[in-house]
């Protein structure tokens, strides 16, 4: 059975092929088409996932979307008539973007690649992201949790995962939003809400908790781990552009102007270099435990594979990801074998590899395995033969608000940007002159 | 048009409909899970886009 999965119309558009309940083929539109997070629909990673795969669209038994577009219209259209009359930019948002496109995706769907009807298939969002995480994880049967800015209604869900069937039984819903209050925090800060999060959540760890109480003032927490935003600290509810208010403003200060320092005399400069809990180290190591079990394509773009997966009742371990050539891809559980676990480096060795030792001594690791990584691994044991340090930094190919390089044209243009020494590619080394 | 569809046309209903609702629950209240309605028929519900 061939399966394939696609998400887009909001960020991150994607496409995910299982064949067989094996994950052969994923890719994020934006490799493609060039423009950082590509919501539009993922042609050209579904072109690269059909042919990755040697199938023509013919060859689908089912094609899955992500999320109930319909469920989600109605959850836009009952947040208009609920926070009149100031959802008038949203209304019209709405009413051009859903009315011309994104209601009709099954329409497009069926155009692109000319299947039946009752070949498309819809996942619930938060079904598509639980899918994702479970049928690629290690565990038989799991407890289930996810968390996000909004998917139809819901923000998050609570459910449960048993052999190849999930079951997400309870949810809380919009506008009670955890993404949506890291995403308020996230445009606070200065940095562009879908884009910018994670440099909060690296800034996060230098900071001293100095906004407890006032943070507690935007979010009520139930005994059994429910929440609640309070409202009047929030405008995405009627806004396109803004996430937070000026009551929010007069809780925490003045929003950071994009172009200004993140660290001033004002907010204070990093705590890390200050003092710190006394057992950081045994924090960081118990939250580490789970890192290497977590999902590695937790955003929408794997969603595709999820929806993919849900759809297609997924034998377990569904997702080795033999052949599937895109960092977005799960697989199967390996120690270290995605780069989701940090570790203490041995004092010997933090001076022998300063370059990816933090300052607290710790290093955010990869295992690469012969088998699966053949010619990476050969580099590494060569370079480590060469220097005795069998080491490599690893970073992604792009430059600041690219996505990273697709081709031999696209990496040669980067490298010229760059400040890069040398490119290789394949057999041929590129100097700079 | 939009602008004028929203003035004459959502901003009554919705004025009207936040007397006697509360669809996004804002009005305070003990945070909570709700329970989600389970479709026994899931290949069919898979089909729907609602």
């Amino acid at each position: 059975m061939n399966i394939l999965g696609i998400s887009c119309y909001f960020h991150d558009a994607a496409a995910a092929l299982l064949r067989e309940g094996q994950l052969v083929a994923a890719a994020e539109e934006e490799r493609f088409s060039r423009v950082k997070h590509d919501f539009d629909f993922p042609e050209r990673a579904i072109r690269f996932c059909l042919d990755r795969a040697g199938l023509t669209a013919h060859d689908l038994d089912y094609v899955a979307f992500f999320e109930k577009p319909l469920i989600k219209f109605d959850r836009i259209l009952q947040t208009v008539f609920a926070t009149v009359p100031r959802s008038n930019g949203v209304f019209r948002a709405a009413m051009t973007g859903w009315l011309l496109d994104k209601l009709w995706v099954k329409t497009r769907i069926r155009a692109f690649l000319d299947i039946p009807d009752d070949r498309i298939l819809f996942a619930e969002h938060h079904q598509s992201h639980a899918a994702s995480a479970f049928f690629c994880s290690p565990f038989d049967d799991a407890l289930i949790l996810t968390v996000d800015g909004v998917g139809e209604w819901a923000t998050a869900t609570i459910g449960e995962g048993r052999a190849n069937r999930l079951t997400l039984t309870h949810e809380i819903r919009f506008p009670h939003s955890l993404g949506l209050l890291y995403s308020a925090f996230t445009a606070f800060l200065g940095f562009e809400v879908n884009e910018g999060e994670y440099k909060v959540m690296g800034m996060a760890p230098y900071g001293v908790p100095r906004f407890q109480d006032e943070v507690r003032r935007l979010v009520r927490v139930g005994p059994d781990g429910s929440f609640a935003l309070n409202l009047e600290y929030f405008t995405f509810q009627h806004s396109t552009t803004r996430t937070f208010g000026r009551t929010f403003e007069e809780l925490f200060g003045p929003p950071r102007a994009p172009e200004r320092p993140f660290f001033t005399e004002t907010s204070g400069y990093p705590s890390y270099f200050g003092e710190r809990p006394g057992n950081s180290h045994d924090l960081a190591a118990e939250n580490q435990k789970y890192a290497d079990l977590a999902a590695r394509a937790a955003g929408d773009s794997g969603a595709a594979l999820g929806a993919a997966s849900r759809t297609g009742r997924s034998p377990r371990q569904c997702c080795s990801n033999e052949g599937a050539n895109s960092p977005t891809s799960p697989s199967r559980h390996y120690p270290a074998r995605f780069m989701l676990l940090v570790v203490p480096v041995l004092a010997q060795a933090q001076d022998r590899i300063p370059a990816v030792t933090h300052v607290d001594g710790s290093a955010r690791v990869q295992t690469v395995v012969r088998e699966t990584n053949p010619r990476y691994y050969a580099l590494i044991e060569r370079f480590g033969g060469a220097t005795g340090v069998p080491v490599v930094l690893n970073t992604s190919f792009n430059l600041r608000g690219e996505p990273i390089v697709n081709t031999p044209s696209e990496a040669l243009h980067t490298f010229v940007r760059s400040g890069m020494d040398a490119l290789v590619l394949d057999r041929t080394i590129v100097f700079k002159t | 048009l939009l602008f004028i569809l929203y003035v004459v046309a959502v901003v009554p209903v919705g004025a009207t409909r936040r007397l006697w609702t509360d669809p996004l629950g804002t009005k305070p209240g003990a945070p909570s899970w709700r329970p989600r309605p389970t479709d026994p028929d899931d290949a069919t519900a898979a089909r729907r886009q609602f």
